[in-house]
């Protein structure tokens, strides 16, 4: 069930009235009533997938349970590989199977000893490599003693299957949701308004930024071969904002809707595109998940603590992972790689670098230093998701060759006005709201009510009216 | 707290509510004006812009070739012209998706004179509200609530806004208007497939959807307009269908016999009442997908059309 859909408009205040109005005496009920929703909400896609979510809590349940009454190390850490296996069992033969198996044949063919391994027809469940990673988190926490784990199995299975955030993420970690599912939960009146709020902001940012900028991004990407440089770096720009708009926007509603449970998600997503680094990027970007690798592979790798050799060796082994949680394609090795190589100045650089802060604090405008670091960065970033959308690595290279080279000096072919007018409205917003949660948080916090509503209005109008053709949102399939 | 927010959502919701309906309601009272000759002239006012080149053919013996993309793809002008010696002239208005609608207006917009005859393939699915998906915006405002509704669940959640943007003339941008064209293109309208064409091999059962969605009614008195309008002018009208592959030729013959009835009886209806020329058989290998012929199939089933036309 997608959330900018009318099954979504009908499942939710459904969801809503039974939450707070039938099920809310009884928090045991309520983390049902939440169970159950989720699996309606993952089942409307295939219901045949919910025994992989089903799988996928129960081992970890269990596990923690185990690791929990055990106290001698060695069976506690067999418990934890258990959870780690098939955790990374399932991802691995749904989403790498394949992907596996064809490079090794291509190896083997490579040395002279062809061999022959028929590939599977897999569907790839949505959102599993979200939820396996929230499942993962739990075990891991329990096995290092940061957690208590639970015994209840309905609270267990509303952390790992809560819909708001169960296919597209953020992938939160145990630490902070599911002590949310053992309190009981109390209306707050400006904490569901800013749900409101938040969501909006997010279905604008899908539906109207990430649909139209992804139909031209499709159309430069699908012929390459016809653009100059000029047009196809207009295209990477197009991808990257419909990426930014299609995630970040999904991550917005999730947010937003946690809200109007009351439930805190994390904020998964602090407007990438105005840092003014890489590695403040890898902090603004997919938070959930930079912070994921950060804590479950970067910091048990050795992390920054053991030589700037080794430094250097975990921050490409956490992206190159990075890049293959997106997908078994070598272009996101590649998209992961790019962005280690851009992080090399900053791991050797001697200093230790001070932490960026807000955002050009209480200025309209940055300064000229800032403002040209937020460019650079960007443009590194843009160039690295060609990597991403390109449809192979060979295309990835004749887009490269195009944008540098003098075409790139030319016009572009495709020069969609109103997209760009759009574009313009949105980046504006986003950048007036950049040290908030999200653009809008405080936009007319101080305007009267009505004031405040016509500017509402206006955003569910410019939805109306410019959402783009329907496209599916592209985190679902990692 | 709980009753503040749900007054308050429910007020901040009436005004969006309030206007839908209003809307719906002018929608579904004003709809014989709306779906009038006078306001789908309105929409399809420049459609035949693109071809200002036909005026540029002087030949006293023009033959329109009319329909959608079946027709487009299926028939070369070029290789029928060169057969006719250059005695008649070919000329494709055919385009993918297109209507009777459409064509009435890109018609009644060209300089007849000279026009002889008009050969038009008929496409029974393009006659279904199921493929107003395909067509311009404004014919969503044939669509009543609930099947608007159903409808861009099943297609596209635009759909349901894209009525609504009709209403007010927004452009559409799945249809762009059209750009005047006056160079008289290779192969006067025609054009060989050379790419696998997409989403053409539904069978019956999921084509037509009649159940669902119902014929469109437009699409036939738009059909028997282009016929009155050649009447008017002198002009001879043949209607045909278009070959298709073999296997969608069984699935018709198996699963379509009472879609065909309705089909026949729509036509009646509207007082259509000239016979279809009967599609011609050909070699599944001179086909891109189930409809659309490759380049090979458009040479062959030229020369077959051009004895059809020749009999007539």
């Amino acid at each position: 069930m997608l959330f900018n859909s009318l099954d979504f408009a009908i499942f939710l205040p459904i969801v809503f009235i039974l939450y707070w109005f039938v099920t809310q005496k009884n928090l045991r009920l309520q983390n049902g009533l939440i169970v159950v929703a989720s699996f309606v909400f993952y089942g409307w896609w295939d219901w045949r997938f919910l025994s992989l979510l089903l799988f996928s809590s129960m081992v970890d349940y269990v596990a923690g349970l185990a690791m929990m009454k055990e106290q001698r190390q060695r069976r506690r850490k067999w418990y934890l590989i258990l959870s780690i296996v098939s955790n990374l069992g399932l991802l691995g033969f749904f989403k790498y199977y394949n992907f596996f198996l064809e490079s090794f044949t291509a190896a083997f063919s490579f040395f002279g000893m062809p061999i022959h391994a028929g590939t599977l027809y897999i569907i790839l469940p949505v959102g599993i490599s979200f939820y396996t990673f929230q499942s993962l988190s739990y075990g891991i926490d329990v096995y290092r003693r940061k957690l208590e784990p639970t015994r209840d199995p309905i609270a267990f299975l509303a952390f790992v299957s809560f819909f708001p955030q169960l296919v597209a993420g953020p992938i939160e970690r145990a630490t902070h949701l599911l002590p949310q599912f053992q309190k009981a939960r109390v209306f707050d009146y400006s904490k569901a308004v800013d749900g409101l709020k938040q969501i909006l902001w997010g279905l604008f940012k899908k539906m109207v930024i990430a649909d139209n900028c992804g139909q031209f991004a499709d159309l430069i990407f699908s012929q390459s071969e016809s653009y100059h440089g000029s047009t196809l770096l207009l295209g990477a720009f197009f991808f990257a904002m419909q990426i930014y708009g299609d995630f970040s926007g999904y991550s917005d509603m999730a947010v937003g809707l946690s809200k109007l449970f009351g439930f805190d998600l994390m904020q998964n997503f602090s407007f990438p595109y105005f840092s003014r680094s890489i590695a403040e990027f890898w902090r603004r970007w997919h938070i959930s998940l930079s912070t994921w690798f950060r804590d479950y592979l970067y910091i048990p790798l050795g992390g920054n603590k053991k030589g700037k050799a080794k430094t250097i060796r975990n921050t490409f082994i956490t992206f190159l992972v990075s890049g293959l949680w997106h997908g078994a394609h070598l272009k996101y090795l590649a998209w992961g790689g790019l962005h280690a190589l851009y992080m090399l100045p900053h791991l050797i650089k001697t200093k230790t670098a001070k932490r960026e802060s807000a955002i050009a604090p209480g200025k309209f405008l940055p300064g000229w230093k800032e403002g040209f670091s937020i460019l650079f960065t960007f443009i590194l970033v843009l160039l690295a998701w060609i990597f991403f959308r390109a449809n192979s690595l060979a295309q990835a290279d004749q887009i490269f060759s195009e944008i540098f080279s003098r075409s790139m000096l030319t016009i572009p072919q495709v020069l969609p006005r109103k997209i760009l007018v759009l574009l313009v409205f949105f980046l504006l917003f986003e950048w007036r709201g950049r040290n908030s949660l999200y653009a809008i948080e405080k936009t007319g916090s101080q305007w009267p009510v009505w004031t405040r509503w016509l500017f509402y209005y206006f955003i569910l109008l410019l939805i109306f009216l410019e959402g783009g053709r329907e496209q599916p949102f592209i985190y679902f399939q990692f | 707290m709980m009753k503040k927010f749900l007054y308050r959502f429910f007020l901040f919701s009436l005004l969006p509510l309030l206007t839908l309906l209003v809307l719906e309601i002018w929608i579904g009272t004003k709809q014989e004006k709306l779906l009038s000759e006078k306001k789908l002239e309105q929409v399809f006012r420049n459609r035949a812009d693109e071809y200002q080149w036909v005026s540029n053919i002087k030949h006293p013996k023009k033959i329109f070739l009319l329909g959608s993309s079946s027709i487009k793809y299926g028939l070369s002008c070029r290789e029928l012209n060169r057969l006719a010696a250059d005695s008649l002239a070919f000329i494709n208005l055919a385009a993918d998706a297109r209507d009777p609608i459409e064509t009435y207006f890109i018609l009644k917009q060209l300089d007849l004179s000279g026009v002889k005859a008009m050969y038009m393939g008929i496409d029974p699915w393009i006659y279904t509200r199921n493929y107003y998906r395909n067509r311009h915006q404004y014919l969503l405002l044939d669509l009543p609530f609930a099947k608007a509704v159903r409808y861009s669940k099943e297609y596209d959640a635009r759909l349901f806004a894209k009525r609504y943007k009709a209403l007010f003339h927004f452009p559409d941008p799945d249809h762009p208007a059209s750009i005047a064209q006056s160079k008289i293109p290779a192969d006067f309208g025609s054009v060989a497939l050379t790419k696998k064409p997409v989403n053409f091999n539904d069978p019956v059962t999921k084509k037509y959807r009649l159940k669902d969605y119902g014929w469109s009614e437009l699409q036939f008195t738009y059909l028997q307009k282009i016929v009155t309008l050649c009447e008017s002018n002198g002009i001879a009208f043949t209607a045909f269908y278009p070959p298709r592959r073999s296997d969608f030729i069984l699935d018709d013959e198996k699963n379509g016999r009472d879609i065909r009835l309705s089909f026949e009886e729509q036509l009646m209806k509207a007082g259509f009442n000239r016979s279809i020329h009967p599609l011609q058989l050909l070699k599944d290998d001179l086909f891109a997908d189930a409809y659309h012929l490759n380049k090979a199939g458009q040479e062959t089933y030229s020369r077959y059309f051009f004895s059809f036309v020749q009999e007539n």
